[in-house]
């Protein structure tokens, strides 16, 4: 009866969870499209939303319509679900959004389309949404910059121009081309900077891509150095930026009105959800450069502003030591139009060319030159060497300058007055001064050396390499010939018995003397000579057998009868009870040591 | 026996002789008496007795005679034994700045020695040396194999091979190089051909190190650093060596594995004629 009950509690519970499920699933789906704003210019962005009450078997499928340029996926996406129950049952409510960005990109009405989307294998419409569309705003041009944005052709959408409180892409990245002067000397340096400034705010960036190529400009007439590129963060009209510095000095090489083309920037930006290609170009700007008036015989070529500074490399020199003259030249002007400035004659001393010395990097139009004269005093006394002088084309002072050094006096040492004995030496890697160079030595040579301990003479062997590069490959050969037999005897055993067989045989026969029994020992000998020679089981050889073998192996027949001979002896001695006496056994020796030399000559010659 | 004791006698009194006339040669070069020092010195050159200490002490007297073109050789000489040698180093570039034109040493390119800088940083005899120490390695590793194979010894004597191989083609190389040579006549006229009727091509003073890669009838070709060469007679020029001479002309020019045997000389050698 209990088990009645419990069944009946469970069929109730189902039955009401299988009308629920019904009439969830019997919900009609429900989809709604509409946009955030109905009323919008040309470019404004504006929402285009979608609601789908049910589960959605993919996304909307967005339709083209001319005139409005609308996302196709979505921008936004999320997804509600509701549990509710009331009296008699449950509910069970899913409801997905999907917001697609959108915008005119001209003006008038427009009309989205009934959007088709499918729900719970059911296909269900949207209702058409009507967009009216006014013309754009013109767009804001950055202040205070000269750069504009030019009418490249893009084969992209036009450029979205800002919403109130936005920022225009015009705004966002800006290009700036500027030179410090426009008119100008010959030679006079100008320097021209290109920046390319891009802001610096989360979620836009610039990339150069294919495209992102800096043109420099065309300058003809200019001699130009090489461009050198910063960036540094920095602000402007409140806004953060990074700003990239292309730099570069020029100097006019002839006079006229000489024209900087103009620079072009390529790149691709990520703005406003998406990707624009962008293209900037700065105007060309016109210089005039002026003809240098009538110049001096000693002008040097060199157009800025310099320094001169000159420095004698020891303060006392000896003569016919050369010691070091360097002259150098700073300030601002083209370093390649910078020449050595001239020495004038010294009577007493020897003057070389000059070379120029390595000098820090330069940078702009900054110059650093360093030029060394090797001075070699030729009389002894005090040794003037008089003022440098260079001159120069000052552009600021719009006139020619001459720039000197002070005038220099050194004392000159008699060569054989000089004790001072070696100074520490500059340690340089590679022994020989190049041609030109200055050598930084002390005033005399190092002194000699004392006598070397074992002070002989050293007489080259003829023989001595020969035998010393031949040695080891004997002593390996005869080595390795050892070794090898080695191993033969130990793998084997045959001819390592056969190699010893004389050796034991005659041992054997040498001790038989002093036995008890010598004709016994002796038959063993010659047994034993016999098995390890032909590699035989020595136990239980008998003298028949013994012929047999060498019969077998070709021996000579009256050897063969010999040794046979010697063994019947041995064998009579043996079981006959013949007591033999020393001549006898002698005899018998000597008998089985011929047999055995003749068959090791028999050996021998079988091998050979 | 006593054969022997007399030889060890002589040998160690020979030994003195040079040591007397090495000091000897020093302090004629104190006093000043260059030239007494420098015929000393050669005296000990010609006995073949050959070190870097005395071809240095030579240098010094040379240049203090004025005669930087043997100065700079003997510089080249003790540097050619002893690379370390720093005194010998500085006083050659002392010698070096002193010459006329300054010529820089004919040096091979710089790839050259940085691939090979185990050649150029080691001396001559120490090339020879390292050559033969990995020949006789590499054969007694193989000889360890024979007696056992132990691990390794493959690639052990694989590697001595290797070292033998490269040490010795480093001291063929270092044998057959073009000789250095050191000009020695003020002015050295070096023409385009073997013939002084020809047209001088350029001129080389004394203490200018050159390159000689051919010999003919007296003539050098010689190459300089900046890789101007031409023809000159060979008396204008002092080879560095080995074998260290002063002359072309009596000695030839030869290697470590093919050196001849020095040309006879009228003198006696120098330890005979003192000891008697």
């Amino acid at each position: 009866m209990r088990y009645l009950v419990y069944i009946a509690v469970v069929a109730a519970v189902a039955a009401i969870l299988a009308a629920a499920h019904v009439y969830a699933a019997g919900e009609p789906p429900a989809v709604r499209a509409y946009a955030d704003k109905t009323q919008v210019t040309a470019g404004e962005r504006f929402t285009l939303v979608i609601e789908i009450n049910g589960q959605a078997a993919g996304y909307p499928v967005i339709p083209e319509v001319d005139g409005l340029q609308i996302n196709a996926h979505p921008n936004t996406q999320s997804t509600k679900m509701e549990f509710s129950s009331f009296s008699g049952g449950n509910r069970n409510f899913t409801k997905q959004v999907y917001g697609y960005y959108a915008y005119a990109t001209k003006a008038g009405k427009f009309t989205i389309p009934p959007i088709p989307v499918t729900v719970g294998g059911k296909t269900v419409k949207t209702e058409p949404i009507q967009i009216d569309a006014a013309e754009a705003a013109v767009p804001r041009v950055p202040q205070g910059g000269p750069a504009r944005r030019l009418d490249t052709p893009v084969p992209m959408p036009p450029q979205p121009p800002a919403r109130e409180g936005e920022i225009s892409l015009d705004e966002a990245i800006f290009i700036e081309s500027q030179v410090d002067k426009r008119n100008v000397y010959q030679g006079e340096p100008i320097r021209l900077t290109f920046s390319i400034w891009v802001l610096d705010a989360p979620g836009f960036r610039v990339y150069s891509g294919r495209r992102g190529q800096l043109a420099p400009p065309e300058c003809e007439g200019f001699y130009m150095t090489p461009i050198e590129e910063k960036a540094e963060d920095t602000h402007r009209d409140g806004r953060a930026y990074k700003r990239f510095r292309y730099s570069r000095t020029l100097y006019p090489t002839v006079p006229g009105e000489l024209r900087i083309n103009q620079w072009e920037w390529q790149a691709t930006a990520y703005y406003g959800l998406r990707d624009w290609n962008i293209t900037r170009r700065a105007p060309a700007i016109p210089v005039t450069v002026k003809p240098l008036p009538q110049p001096p015989k000693n002008f040097s070529g060199a157009v800025g502003q310099f320094s001169l500074n000159a420095q004698l490399s020891r303060d006392e020199a000896v003569q016919g030591v050369p010691m070091q003259l360097v002259v150098a030249i700073r300030g601002t002007g083209n370093p390649d139009a910078i020449g050595a400035p001239r020495v004038p004659n010294v009577e007493k001393a020897y003057i070389s060319e000059p070379d120029r010395l390595p000098a820090p990097e330069e940078s702009g139009a900054a110059v650093d030159k360093r030029f060394a004269f090797t001075v070699t005093p030729l009389e002894p006394g005090e040794l003037h060497i008089p003022p440098v002088e260079y001159c120069y084309f000052d552009p600021e002072a719009k006139k020619y300058e001459t720039e000197s050094t002070r005038p220099l006096a050194v004392r000159v040492l008699r060569s054989t007055e000089y004790a001072g004995g070696p100074r520490k030496l500059v340690k340089q890697d590679r022994e020989q001064p190049e041609a030109g160079n200055v050598d930084l030595l002390g005033d005399d040579l190092f002194p000699l050396a004392a006598a070397p301990s074992g002070l002989r003479p050293v007489r080259p062997s003829s023989t001595a390499l020969p035998v010393a590069v031949a040695a080891p490959v004997v002593a390996y050969a005869a080595l390795a010939l050892v070794m090898q037999r080695r191993r033969r005897f130990e793998r084997d055993p045959a001819y390592a018995r056969a190699h010893r067989a004389k050796a034991r045989a005659l041992d054997k026969l040498q001790k038989a003397h002093k036995t008890a029994e010598p004709a016994e020992e002796l038959y063993k000998a010659l047994i034993g000579y016999v098995a390890d020679r032909y590699n035989l089981q020595e136990k239980g050889l008998t003298s028949q057998e013994i012929s047999q073998v060498l019969e077998k192996n070709r021996v000579q027949p009256e050897v063969k009868e010999h040794v046979r001979k010697i063994l019947r002896a041995c064998e009579r001695t043996r079981y006959g009870g013949v007591k033999l006496n020393e001549d006898e056994v002698q005899a018998l020796g000597r008998g089985a040591v011929e047999a055995i030399e003749t068959l090791e000559a028999r050996y021998g010659e079988a091998r050979s | 026996m006593t054969a022997n004791l007399l030889l060890t006698i002589l040998v160690a009194a020979g030994t003195d002789v040079y040591a007397q006339e090495f000091g000897r040669a020093a302090n004629a070069y104190k006093t000043g008496d260059y030239e007494t020092a420098i015929k000393t010195y050669e005296q000990l050159v010609d006995e073949s007795v050959c070190h870097e200490t005395l071809f240095y002490n030579l240098g010094n007297a040379y240049y203090r005679n004025g005669r930087l073109g043997a100065a700079i050789a003997n510089y080249e000489r003790a540097l050619d034994l002893d690379p370390d040698f720093d005194n010998a180093r500085a006083n050659l570039q002392k010698a070096v700045g002193e010459t006329k034109q300054r010529l820089a040493r004919p040096l091979p390119s710089d790839w050259e020695q940085s691939l090979l800088f185990w050649h150029y940083l080691v001396s001559r005899n120490t090339t020879n040396r390292l050559a033969l120490v990995f020949w006789l390695a590499f054969w007694l590793v193989l000889g360890v194999r024979q007696v056992k194979p132990l691990r390794y010894t493959r690639r052990a004597a694989a590697l001595l091979a290797v070292l033998a191989l490269a040490f010795g083609g480093s001291a063929w190389a270092k044998a057959h190089a073009p000789a250095l040579a050191v000009a020695d006549a003020d002015p050295a006229r070096v023409y385009y051909g073997t013939s002084e009727d020809g047209a001088v091509r350029f001129e080389l003073y004394p203490g200018d190190r050159v390159t000689v890669d051919r010999r003919r009838e007296g003539w050098a070709r010689v190459k300089t650093a900046s890789g101007e060469y031409g023809w000159t007679k060979e008396q204008n020029l002092i080879f560095v060596g080995p074998p260290y001479n002063l002359h072309f002309e009596s000695r030839q020019a030869s290697s470590w594995l093919t050196r001849p045997n020095r040309p006879t000389r009228p003198n006696r050698p120098m330890s005979k004629r003192l000891i008697t």
